[in-house]
């Protein structure tokens, strides 16, 4: 346990000054353009800023459901329905459905998937989860259908589920 | 900068495999929360657009993502996030092939 704390602490800081390259670039493209042509410039900063404030508003609360999840449900019961001994129909089923009732952005998957991973969870529900969440996305089945159809709603995600439990198998084969 | 109308453009230029490549390219590239990707992929499909093109671009938006690579990396490793996209990528246009066949354009 000591050895591994140890290790630990030799790793690397989080927060390094490369963690932001991608701001950086971002930064100075948009300082360029802003020279090159400015009202262009211009529109580019604010759909720059956009993004970053449409990540924060999503980041936080996900963040605050993910530590009550964290305080609320024990690692044992994580690895008793969702872990690799547990059944895998209703490990995936838990997964999927997780997934599929979420309405967030891929990327707000990912904290989400780095605490079940530290639960316990088993990687081929890591995948049904981050799948089911990328593509099932329940909630927004009306926004869907409102413009693209009923039909081609249910079928766009009856497929992907069918996809998503594919990739999740392949991806296990990868891994292992 | 790229406008919606730019977007509209190119994923309004064809239902053959080019028009699927590129729909799937751009779905893996941009970032547009679902509220807004269903409208302007219902303004995609008045604009003439199959519906291979456009179940293509939107499984691709949702489910790989160029720009998170970083993020996804850090939470898969290098080796799962890469097969999770590509496979992704090659799901979105087989879905496309499926969808346009059912919904038959």
């Amino acid at each position: 346990m000591q050895k591994k704390a140890d290790k630990k602490n030799k790793e690397k800081p989080y927060l390094t000054l490369g963690r932001f390259k991608w701001v950086l670039v971002v930064l100075l493209i948009d300082a360029i353009v802003l020279l090159v042509d400015f009202p262009r410039g211009e529109t580019s900063c604010q759909k720059a800023i956009e993004g970053f404030a449409n990540v924060f508003k999503i980041l936080p609360p996900i963040f605050i459901l993910l530590g009550l999840l964290n305080s609320w449900v024990s690692r044992e019961t994580f690895a008793k329905y969702m872990g690799k001994r547990a059944n895998a129909w209703l490990g995936g089923g838990i997964a999927f459905l997780l997934g599929a009732l979420s309405a967030g952005p891929l990327y707000a998957s990912f904290p989400v998937i780095a605490s079940f991973k530290q639960k316990g969870v088993a990687p081929r529900n890591l995948y049904l989860l981050l799948g089911a969440w990328a593509t099932c996305r329940l909630p927004l089945l009306l926004v869907e259908s409102t413009y693209l159809g009923v039909k081609f709603a249910a079928l766009r995600v009856g497929l992907s589920a069918v996809g998503v439990v594919i990739i999740a198998f392949i991806l296990e084969r990868v891994n292992a | 900068m790229v406008s919606n109308e730019t977007l509209v453009k190119l994923l309004s230029s064809g239902n053959g495999w080019l028009g699927l490549i590129i729909s799937d390219v751009i779905g893996a590239i941009a970032i547009i929360p679902g509220v807004i990707a269903f409208p302007l992929a219902g303004q995609i499909l008045t604009y003439g657009a199959g519906y291979s093109v456009i179940a293509t671009f939107i499984s691709s938006l949702m489910m790989v993502g160029v720009i998170t690579f970083g993020m996804e990396r850090d939470v898969f490793g290098t080796k799962i996030a890469t097969w999770r996209n590509v496979l992704g990528f090659i799901l979105s246009i087989i879905i496309g092939f499926t969808m346009g066949g059912l919904m038959g354009s």
